[in-house]
Formats: C-alpha cells, structure tokens, sequence
C-alpha cells in the first residue's frame, strides 16, 4: 500500500538528511505507529507520505505508483491527513468543518447531497461530537477540535489516514475511545492508518507495527515484539528512566 | 452547505437597502428633481428637458458607477485579505490603488512624452490594472518567503510608498500639459464616468465576480489553511492566480476611472462577516456586492448633501467613515482573527 525505499528525509530548504536510509511498508488494513523524541522526524516523514513534501531522494510510492505521479486531487481520494498544526476557521460551524471533507464529492458550488449530509451525521455520531454540530469551531475545546480534525479525515472516505499526533490534547477515556475507533476503522473497514503518538503503551495495543524514531534512523517493528522489549523501550523512555 | 442558510432576512434587507439609497441617489443634487419626474424620465416621458439631462447624463451614471465602484472594491478588499489570510488587507493599504496610479501615470506622462495622445479609456484602464496587478504580484512572491501578515501589511504599505515616490519623480519631469492631465485623473470622482465608459467598468466587474463567485469552493477551503487545502485537491497556483488577477482588475479599473477610493475594501467583507457570522463565500460574495454597493451609494449621498452647490470628494468621505470602523477592528482583537 504504502513503500518507501532507501529514502533521505530531511526539513523543506534543507539538503540535509532528517532521516537516513529509510525502508519502510505499509500493507492494506495495518495500523503504524511513530514513536520518537520530538524533533526526530515523524512529522516530516508524515508530510513526506502526503506529498506534502518531497523526499531529498529515494522513492515513495502508493499503490504502486510513485508518489509524484500522483496529482494532490487523485491523493486526496486515496489519503486523508490530519495535521498536528491545523488551521480552524473560528466562524465555522462544527458541521460546516467537518464537512470539508466531503470537498471531492460536492458540486462546483460545494453544495451538500441528502448522502454527504447522512455521512457527515454519521460520522458526528461514530466520533460522539454530535452535540457538538452546532457550535462555532472557537467555542469548543482542544480535545474536542482534535475529536473534529479526525472526523473531517473520516468524512473524505478514503482508504488511507495520515494523522499526526491525533490524540494529544485528548484526556485517557477520549484518548481510549478515539484508539478503539481507529482499531475498529482498519478491522472492519480496511482502512490502512499510519500516526504518530505519544501515548505508547495504548497506540502499541491497537497497532500492527512500529516505526521507532531514532539517531536519524527509523525501524520498523512489529508491535508485540516492541512490547516486550526492554532495548526498544528505552529509546522511548530514556535509559535512566527504566528499571 | 446551503446556499443562503439562515441569512435570508439580513439578504432581504440588504436588498431593500441598495434600490432605497439608488433612489436617494438619483434624488440628491444641485437641482430639486421630484421622485415622480424622475420616474417619468426614466420612462422616457420627460416633463423638463434639462431635468432630464441631468438625471440621465450625470446622476443615473454616477449612481450606476457608485454600484459598480462598490461591488469592485468590496470584492477585491475580500479577495485580498482570503489570499493573505489577513483581516487588515485591501487595496488600498497593500499599495495595489498606488500601483494603479503609478500605471496611469507611466502611460499619461510616457505618452505625452513619445507625442501620443491618451484619449480612449481602454488605455487607462489597462495601465491601472496592470499596476494593480504588478503590485499584487510582488506582494504575493513576498508572501511565499515572508510568513508573518504584520510584515507583509507594512511591505504592502511601503511597496505603496515606492509607486507614489515614482509618481512623484514622473510629476517632477512632466510638463504642465502633463501635470493637469494626471492630476486631473487623481482627483478622479464617481462623475466623471460616462454612459459610454459604463460598460467597460460594467463588464470587468461582472466578469470578475462571476469567476470569484465560481471560485468560492476552493476559496473556503484557502481559509483552513494552504497545506489542507492542497489534501483536498485544491490547486493553490490556479487559485491563488485568479485571486490576483481577479482583484488586480477589480482594484485597478475603479482607480481608472475614480481614482484611488480608500478604506471600503477593508471595512465592506468585515461587517458582512460579523454580520453574516460566516466566511462561507458562497454567501460572503452576494452579501458583500450587496453591502459594498449601498455603502458607496451612501457616501455618495453625504458627499452631496452638506453643500449646496459642492460635492465634496468620495474618498474622504469613504475615509471618514472607514478609518473609525478599522480603528474598532484593530483595537477588538477578538474580531480582527474572526474568520481567519
């Protein structure tokens, strides 16, 4: 689904390297998680897999096909990416957010079929934002903005989401349900979700892989092996910090 | 998203508003003309046939100009600040009316100076809004290295500050025939438009907000942000180009004919967002030729009104009204960030 070989990542206007060497894979239906020091480059690696930047070399591919083959509009059929840096428009409406992701499937006017707006309320619900529809996107709070980013993803329908640190601003019991719906979203519907967290021990529980961020490295590990390993951990944790 | 929503009553006003201040429009003046003579005028049935000059060879045009003045510079001033995502933007503080004058002022003075005369309208229009443009595009390669909106507002305003210091060295090289005939051009008013220039105007503002209206979709989706637009298919380049292109030749065909009228590009797509609660184009765009047309109307009424026999000039008029709404922006931080 997803294949990056002997790729150099690194920061727009750099020629450096961010991330050396990469190899890396996604299969349909798997969940990845990045785990790594702030700074290490997951955000980078995410835009890299969006087009939202280009790899200093190497290849990225999507189904099979390079990534700069691919225009933003086909992307955007395929991709759904939720940025850790999003903008909000503060006069929009929660609904009216949302609703950008139903961007490829309106009219030239943007005007919403009977099927957009069911989407849209089923997804409110399957997000439990749907008390939430009617407020302003400056009336409601961090974690519930967060709960509206992921359910604008959701309403693009598309067989991959890109999301970057899509529960930090959520407390456990968010954070526990937004997990679960993720785990649900791949199992059932085949959804293939890459993300980068911070809450190890819960993204560890619902993904397949690891990508562990580390030295200008990335490695991938498979999720019950990273679980029990002591060496993984500490990258993570930091050496003084595991008994 | 629907397309009037729970606005018709604020649409319905404004509706009301606009053919009510036409109509005060056509009323005010040096001469006393009834409402049923103009009506009748109008009709084709004059009574008086100086009346008759009067309503149809000044203030029917001026008052169609005024529309088409306010629609232009409201849709700019919104084009503006969607392209730099800033709530203080408009073409007259980003320098784009500067530029127009410094295009007019190439072609008037450069003509003279190659022994041409410039007497057709196309040729003025053309140079304002190249320069319009000009400056847009300079301010919009700005934006791509300069990210922080206060620094690009005060280049605007010095990239404004340079086509006046270059208006100023051509005025100093010009000749009085020169001098008189640009000068002439900046004192510039809603009266000096004629009903055979009309449709110039007519058809660059209809063109224009046409294609700005077709836009909206895209131009919702600039507003959460360049790199979200992109995940969503929105091609920046095509939009961000029809976004200059569009309001270079709205800003620019005003300053043409009306010379640079302030503060109205600003202050029209404000209130229809806080009035409207909404930056949804679809519905800003109507809303805003809507309001943008009375208020220039408006202004045209008082800068009738206090002399009997004077008009005092509609830029000052704009001004007068607009700088006291900017300052209640600026100052009520919470409304400068609403919508962006």
């Amino acid at each position: 689904m997803i294949e990056i070989k002997n790729a150099c990542i690194g920061y727009n206007g750099s020629t450096k390297c961010l991330l050396e060497d990469v190899h890396l894979e996604v299969d349909r239906g798997e969940i990845v998680v990045l785990f790594g020091d702030n700074g290490a480059g997951k955000s980078t690696l995410l835009k890299v897999l969006s087009k939202h930047l280009a790899a200093k070399s190497g290849q990225v591919s999507i189904r099979q096909k390079s990534i700069s083959d691919w225009t933003h509009k086909e992307l955007s059929a395929q991709l759904a990416l939720v940025l850790s840096n999003a903008q909000y428009n503060p006069l929009l409406s929660v609904w009216e957010f949302i609703s950008f992701g139903r961007f490829r499937f309106t009219n030239w006017l943007g005007i919403h079929t009977a099927n957009d707006k069911k989407i849209i309320e089923r997804i409110l619900e399957v997000c439990d934002i749907k008390e939430l529809k009617s407020k302003k996107m400056n009336e409601i709070s961090d974690g519930e903005k967060q709960k509206a980013l992921l359910a604008r993803a959701l309403a693009q329908e598309t067989s991959i989401l890109i999301l970057d640190e899509p529960t930090t601003h959520l407390d456990v019991k968010n954070t526990m349900n937004i997990l679960n719906l993720l785990s649900t979203l791949s199992k059932e519907q085949g959804k293939t979700i890459v993300f980068s967290s911070h809450r190890i021990s819960e993204s560890a529980a619902i993904a397949d892989k690891i990508w562990l961020f580390d030295q200008n490295k990335v490695q991938a590990i498979d999720s019950n092996t990273f679980r029990s390993s002591k060496k993984h951990q500490e990258v993570i944790y930091g050496k003084e910090n595991i008994s | 998203m629907k397309l009037l929503g729970n606005n018709r009553l604020k649409f319905a006003v404004l509706l009301c508003l606009l053919p009510l201040l036409f109509i005060v429009d056509l009323l005010v003046g040096s001469a006393d003309i009834a409402l049923n003579e103009i009506w009748l005028i109008l009709n084709g049935n004059p009574i008086n046939e100086a009346n008759s000059i009067i309503v149809l060879e000044s203030r029917l045009p001026k008052a169609v100009t005024a529309v088409f003045v306010g629609i232009a510079l409201s849709i700019s001033g919104l084009l503006m600040q969607n392209l730099f995502q800033n709530p203080l933007a408009g073409p007259y503080i980003l320098g784009v009316s500067s530029g127009a004058g410094l295009g007019v002022a190439i072609l008037i003075m450069g003509a003279a100076f190659l022994g041409l005369s410039i007497g057709v309208s196309w040729s003025i229009t053309l140079a304002a809004m190249l320069g319009s443009i000009l400056v847009l595009m300079v301010l919009f390669f700005l934006s791509m290295k300069i990210k922080d909106v206060m620094t690009l507002l005060i280049l605007g305003v010095m990239i404004g500050a340079i086509a006046t210091a270059l208006i100023g060295i051509l005025q100093f090289f010009s000749t009085d025939i020169q001098l008189k005939s640009f000068m002439l051009w900046t004192l510039g008013s809603l009266e000096n438009v004629t009903n055979d220039e009309l449709p110039i105007i007519g058809f660059i503002v209809f063109a224009a907000s046409t294609l700005v209206f077709l836009s909206s979709k895209s131009m919702n989706a600039l507003l959460l942000g360049e790199e979200y637009a992109k995940s969503i298919g929105v091609s920046i380049v095509k939009n961000r180009l029809l976004i200059i292109l569009c309001s270079g030749c709205l800003a620019g065909v005003v300053t043409a004919y009306c010379g640079p009228i302030g503060f109205v590009g600003i202050v029209v797509p404000h209130l229809c967002r806080l009035w409207f609660q909404t930056t949804d184009h679809l519905k800003l765009i109507p809303a805003v030729m809507l309001m943008g047309a009375s208020v220039l109307l408006f202004s045209d009424v008082v800068s009738t009104l206090p002399l009997e026999h004077v008009k005092l000039p509609i830029n000052s008029i704009t001004a007068l009204m607009g700088i006291p709404i900017i300052l209640w922006i600026i100052l009520n931080r919470r409304t400068i960030s609403s919508g962006f």
